[in-house]
């Protein structure tokens, strides 16, 4: 395995048995690489699979109703879905960390905030002071008086402080790696920016990367090194920021951008992509975007490969067949 | 975790505020713990005895009756001993209990054939075995609340853990152990109190036992309830993805938000035990006689309506207990959920 990788994820293939006992596949091989400190971007409408991603990673998907298929992810050097249980609560926590999309619910309405991050150092070994390491990492996040934050209880806390002591949670063990599925989605824009801008400077300080869950690609755009476009359980594009923004090439990406106001841009119309994002149980057979998309060709009944179109920049579709 | 949550503070404060519900409180939390004292406070045993310049405690430790200058190495008789001119010589002086009536000592030199009406000396008057009416209703008082009590404690612990497991583990384990409760449920209750307590002697802890087999099924349905809607909420996905174990998710941090309906429910589960106590008692199926019972004392007011102190003085007592149990659990669930009178216009 490459050193320069921090969390490889290969052929991922999870769903979820509904009432019918029939497995419904909500993410098809889904494979990305994370370096360390990078920042990856995960975007996709709701209800593509993009949390389904973030939590068959640590292995958090409801059973028994969800499953993992097959796939590996490789986190130094161990795979996450065959390890077993007790070395896995070890990694989740100190390992990787998790940031939720609403703040106000994932706390624990009755206990104080202090105990809720004392908590952690329970059950994982940590070299240092646990009490020093709160203190610090509470006024890294934002907080001014966290001895006051401390003695709170959730709900006494706005939705942006508590999105703060829930990345401090996060960062608490120093993980190597920090899934942040939409954390700021349920915050007003004003808290959404600052919130973004800790992250980022965090995600320096501490040298953890960063997996960024999002339907925003203007927050990847600014905060992102890489990205990944999802589309209904598979991903269209992996490409550099960069890349991306200025080649975007999967006809999904294209009415993604297109969709999105833009003040550069001569013409001031929104072009919406017709139709809307399939149930899990309806995806296609071949190319998933098949049926909303205007280039659409015989051969998009197949389940295209990922062609490449530039340097780290790969594209799920059949139009670029000939580029390699 | 603190250990007064502002929350809790904030549902004392409500019930506070209820004043029959405090007050109830109050009034059955100082009987009750006053009846804890009652096989001291309520006997013919004096508290303090002075006899030929010794100090004795024989509500506290056994004295043969030798030592006050009687015949036999058996316990001296107190009341007739105080009186004993002999005694007195001696200067023999005794501190008797504020109610000084053994609830086991048939008064049978009263006048007339019990159940004696009440007197200055018996003020409940004396039950169809001579024996007063006013002890032994404290002391069955005593029985009946640690018996409730510790039934109350017994079957909401199992209610919790089995209620709990249910909703926890949901899916198939959830739907075996609901049929397996729904006929465990099912078995008539009195009937195996009945041939429980013919095969074995029947006794307060095999009653607890026999009453527990069936208690904790109310409270395991709330349980399980609020575990099934608490196990998915956000903050459980919070602390599985800090590592958190099932058993510390299942003890720390769902049973904390779990325990509304434990606390709300306690009450009527001790009125429960009460009424279950006192009717087992009053059909002959509860603690062996001559233990002081009200279900018994009941039973003797039945069968003696001629004699309407003994039915008046029971029921009076059983209706107090129970309307001070009710304005509690009355005011513990307002205080745990306040209903609005608001609604849209």
């Amino acid at each position: 395995m490459n050193n320069d990788i921090i969390i490889s994820v290969e052929h991922l293939n999870a769903g979820f048995t509904g009432e019918d006992e029939e497995l419904v596949m909500i993410i098809d091989d889904v494979s990305f690489e994370i370096r360390p400190g990078e920042f990856f971007g995960l975007v996709g409408e709701s209800g593509c699979g993009k949390t389904v991603t973030a939590l068959s990673l640590l292995r958090l998907l409801p059973v028994p109703s969800g499953k993992i298929i097959s796939g590996n992810v490789n986190f130094k050097g161990e795979d996450l879905i065959s390890l077993s249980r007790e070395a896995l609560y070890k990694i989740r926590g100190q390992g990787i960390g998790m940031i939720f999309q609403e703040p106000a619910a994932a706390f624990n309405p009755i206990s104080t905030i202090k105990s809720q991050l004392m908590e952690v150092f329970d059950y994982h070994d940590f070299k240092g002071d646990p009490d020093t390491r709160v203190n610090e990492l509470l006024v890294r996040v934002g907080i001014p008086d966290p001895n006051r934050i401390l003695k709170s209880y959730p709900h006494e806390l706005s939705g942006g402080m508590l999105q703060r002591v829930g990345i401090c949670l996060a960062l608490l063990l120093k993980p190597k790696l920090v899934i942040a599925d939409e954390p700021t989605t349920a915050l007003d824009v004003t808290v959404q920016a600052q919130i973004m801008e800790l992250l980022a400077e965090l995600q320096k300080e501490e040298n953890t990367a960063i997996l960024f869950i999002t339907h925003n690609l203007n927050l990847v755009a600014q905060y992102g090194d890489r990205l990944a476009v999802m589309y209904a359980g598979r991903i269209a594009e992996t490409a550099d920021t960069e890349s991306f923004f200025s080649n975007p090439s999967h006809p999904y990406s294209l009415g993604l951008l297109n969709a999105m106001p833009n003040l550069k841009s001569d013409t001031s119309t929104i072009v919406p992509i017709p139709g809307q994002v399939p149930k899990p149980s309806d995806f296609l057979e071949g190319c998933r975007f098949a049926d909303r998309c205007d280039r659409v060709f015989d051969e998009c009944k197949e389940k295209p490969q990922f062609y490449q179109v530039g340097e780290n920049h790969f594209v799920s579709c059949f139009l670029y067949k000939d580029m390699g | 975790m603190g250990l007064v949550s502002e929350l809790t503070k904030e549902r004392y404060k409500r019930f506070k505020k209820i004043k029959r519900a405090y007050y109830s409180l109050w009034i059955l939390g100082v009987a009750f713990i006053f009846s804890l004292f009652t096989p001291w406070l309520v006997n013919d045993k004096p508290l303090v005895l002075i006899y030929d310049n010794g100090c004795y405690f024989p509500a506290f430790k056994f004295y043969p009756s030798t030592q006050f200058g009687g015949r036999y190495g058996t316990e001296a008789d107190y009341p007739v001993l105080k009186d004993d001119p002999s005694f007195k010589e001696k200067g023999g002086w005794v501190l008797m209990p504020p109610w000084p009536h053994n609830p086991l000592h048939p008064y049978l030199h009263l006048e007339g054939t019990p159940p004696h009406p009440p007197s200055f000396r018996h003020w409940l008057g004396t039950d169809a075995s001579a024996r007063d009416i006013m002890a032994r209703l404290m002391h069955g008082f005593r029985i009946c609340m640690v018996f409730a009590l510790i039934l109350a404690c017994l079957s909401a612990l199992l209610g919790i853990v089995i209620g709990g497991v249910q909703g926890y583990l949901a899916g198939k384990v959830d739907i075996i152990m609901q049929r397996l409760i729904e006929i465990w449920s099912a078995l008539p209750f009195l009937y195996v109190v009945i041939m429980i307590g013919s095969i074995y002697e029947r006794s307060f802890k095999l009653l607890i036992f026999v009453m527990l087999l069936f208690q904790w099924i109310g409270l395991s349905y709330y349980m399980r309830g609020e575990f099934l809607k608490l196990k998915n909420m956000n903050y459980i996905l919070t602390a599985r993805a800090v590592g958190m174990s099932h058993f510390r998710i299942f003890f720390r941090h769902i049973l904390p938000n779990a325990l509304t309906p434990v606390v709300t429910i306690m009450p009527f589960s001790l009125i429960g035990g009460i009424g279950a106590l006192t009717a087992l008692d009053f059909l002959g199926f509860g603690l062996h006689p001559p233990t002081p019972s009200w279900g018994e004392l009941l039973d003797q007011g039945l069968k003696y309506l001629y004699a309407p102190w003994i039915a008046t003085s029971t029921v009076f007592a059983l209706f107090l207990t129970l309307l001070l149990a009710t304005f509690i659990g009355e005011g513990v669930r307002e205080a745990f959920d306040p209903k609005s009178g608001d609604r849209f216009e």
